[in-house]
């Protein structure tokens, strides 16, 4: 049996805390082996990588061009020198697309967005949430599996003691003529940390235009809060960069409050504010789903309430 | 060419109801919608197939949650709206052994379908299901077929044999020019979906829908890979509505619960 972890270096290390989290882990998932992705405009960022305890390490050095289907090809080599059991990566929209092709082209199943990892007669468990949170899945792997792990904080740790043996792999050898990549553009960042944040002022469709968001901002600073949002600002409107953005397919967060303003609560945002401790809704609309989610709930127009909010908050 | 829609009839999580008893969710009394990110991918073969460069859509659909008899005709209603937007016409893989064996079966089972009833060029779809979310079953369905793979579409333009598409992951934005055959997986942005007429939606009852099983397809299954079990979250939120006077009293009101709650 042996294990072999995918992704850029510090997703390396993150997974490696990650298992480690998980007693008996080494006696079902060691020997550990893993391939670390290397974009060529970075720096070389492999000594933690290599502290790790990997019986071997692959190195693939990517650029701009490197498309994912190269990376699978790439990765069907290496799983062929040798049989692995379970592959882990990150629970990235990249890594679901390479890891759920690599999956089928050897035959496993794979958990993405896996939370928890319990061992049980030997064998892992892999726990998910799924049907907008309100539904935890048990996966017992009977055999071999692959595993997209879900964001945690973990600190690095070591997952073995043995020497690590390096391999760079020529990427050009697997070059593949049927897809290129034209352009690929970093997306606009904001240093938001939506995860952390104690108190997170939230925006949705209520708000009329990109203008008005100002209100929202101005009360999360009285608040000292951050600022999140639905999907529709982030991805259709593209008011606010997508760090704001909390959901499924945004970040998951856990504040003590979490104020959502105009947001109607479509099952796909309430996935990402399960974990939150108090849920206060402002909405126009008596009947909006936020509602039946929320701690506290005020029907009112937010152009009213968030000026009256902000005005005594000031005093 | 000919395009196939991969198009989940998915459990609607907003009927879902936990068992207080077991703590376990009522999978079976959950009733099935049209997974609602694969209408976009419908839309998109639609507006290909009018732009005339698409001949004929087909639906695939795959049961992955029992009892069979009870889905199958309620996928059988729910198909007909993909078919009243414009599909022409729908395959139901319903197979009893294809119930709780998950994505890697449902790949295998549509991607023979997909072999046997047709000869399509691209494959569409959604990126992910609104039950399950897991993304998995369009790369999939790629490694099955061999087909060039681009998930996370949120532009795509066909020219001859060469689509362009541009897409979205966690860090960045790609334009990719990939050759057919393709399995894309689309996103919500890409387009909005059409509301069928009520004439279209009468005329769609014409539009075959196909049922067929795992025997049809020749699919042999070994043993299940993974075991599932499943627990019930109960939401505990307190659903106190605020009343009030005056905007000034929500105001206070408000501020009192913030202060509270924040400590």
């Amino acid at each position: 049996m042996a294990s072999l972890i995918i992704g850029y270096p510090n997703e390396i290390i993150e997974i490696a805390g990650a298992i480690s989290k998980s007693k008996d882990h080494a006696s079902i998932f060691k020997p550990y082996y893993a391939v670390a992705l290397i974009h060529e405009k970075e720096e070389n960022q492999l000594q933690e990588v290599k502290e790790l305890g990997l019986t071997k390490l692959y190195v693939l050095k990517t650029t701009d061009k490197t498309s994912t289907q190269q990376l699978a090809k790439a990765i069907l080599d290496v799983a062929s020198n040798q049989s692995y059991k379970y592959i882990f990566a990150k629970s990235t929209k990249m890594m679901k697309e390479l890891i759920s092709y690599v999956a089928q082209k050897l035959d496993m199943p794979l958990s993405p967005e896996t939370n928890e990892i319990i061992v049980k007669d030997s064998k892992p468990v892999l726990t998910r949430s799924i049907m907008a949170g309100r539904v935890i899945m048990y996966q017992e792997i009977m055999d071999s599996a692959a595993i997209l792990l879900a964001s945690t904080k973990s600190e690095a740790s070591k997952l073995d003691s043995v020497q690590t043996e390096i391999e760079e792999l020529d990427t050009s050898k697997y070059q593949d003529g049927s897809i290129r990549i034209l352009e690929r553009k970093e997306k606009e960042r904001s240093a938001v940390k939506l995860e952390d944040a104690d108190i997170i002022v939230s925006v949705g469709r209520g708000f009329k235009s990109k203008d008005d968001l100002k209100l929202a901002f101005e009360l999360a600073d009285l608040l000292n809060a951050q600022v999140g949002c639905s999907r529709p600002i982030a991805a259709d409107l593209k008011w606010l960069p997508e760090e704001h953005w909390v959901g499924l397919s945004g970040k998951k967060v856990r504040p003590k409050i979490y104020l959502a303003i105009g947001i109607s609560g479509q099952p796909q945002h309430i996935a990402g504010i399960n974990n939150a401790k108090t849920i206060i809704a402002i909405n126009k609309d008596p009947n909006a789903p936020i509602f039946k989610y929320a701690d506290y709930g005020v029907v009112a127009d937010l152009y009213e309430l968030i000026p009256k909010l902000i005005e005594k908050l000031k005093k | 060419m000919n395009i196939a829609v991969l198009v989940k009839t998915a459990l609607d999580t907003s009927y879902l109801r936990i068992d207080p008893n077991t703590n376990k969710p009522l999978l079976d009394q959950i009733p099935l919608k049209i997974s609602d990110i694969d209408r976009n991918a419908v839309e998109e073969a639609i507006r290909i197939k009018q732009a005339g460069i698409a001949k004929k859509i087909t639906v695939f659909s795959m049961l992955t949650w029992g009892p069979i008899e009870k889905r199958t005709k309620e996928a059988q209603n729910a198909l007909r709206e993909v078919l009243a937007m414009g599909a022409d016409e729908a395959y139901i893989i319903a197979d009893q052994r294809g119930i709780g064996r998950g994505p890697q079966t449902t790949a295998k089972a549509l991607a023979k379908a997909i072999k046997k009833y047709g000869d399509y060029k691209l494959v569409l779809c959604g990126e992910a299901t609104i039950d399950m979310f897991s993304s998995e079953v369009p790369p999939r369905v790629a490694a099955e077929l061999d087909y060039g793979l681009v998930t996370f579409a949120r532009s795509l333009s066909i020219n001859g044999e060469n689509v362009k598409v541009e897409r979205e992951l966690d860090q960045y934005t790609e334009v990719i020019e990939a050759k057919l055959p393709l399995v894309i997986s689309v996103t919500r942005e890409i387009n909005t979906p059409r509301l069928p007429t009520l004439l279209q939606i009468r005329l769609a009852v014409k539009k075959p829908i196909n049922v067929i099983g795992f025997s049809d397809l020749e699919l042999e299954l070994d043993e299940p890979k993974v075991k599932y079990d499943f627990k019930g979250v109960q939401l505990t939120r307190k659903n106190i509505m605020i009343e009030y006077k005056s905007i000034d009293e929500a105001a206070e009101k408000l501020i009192e619960i913030i202060k509270k709650e924040s400590k």
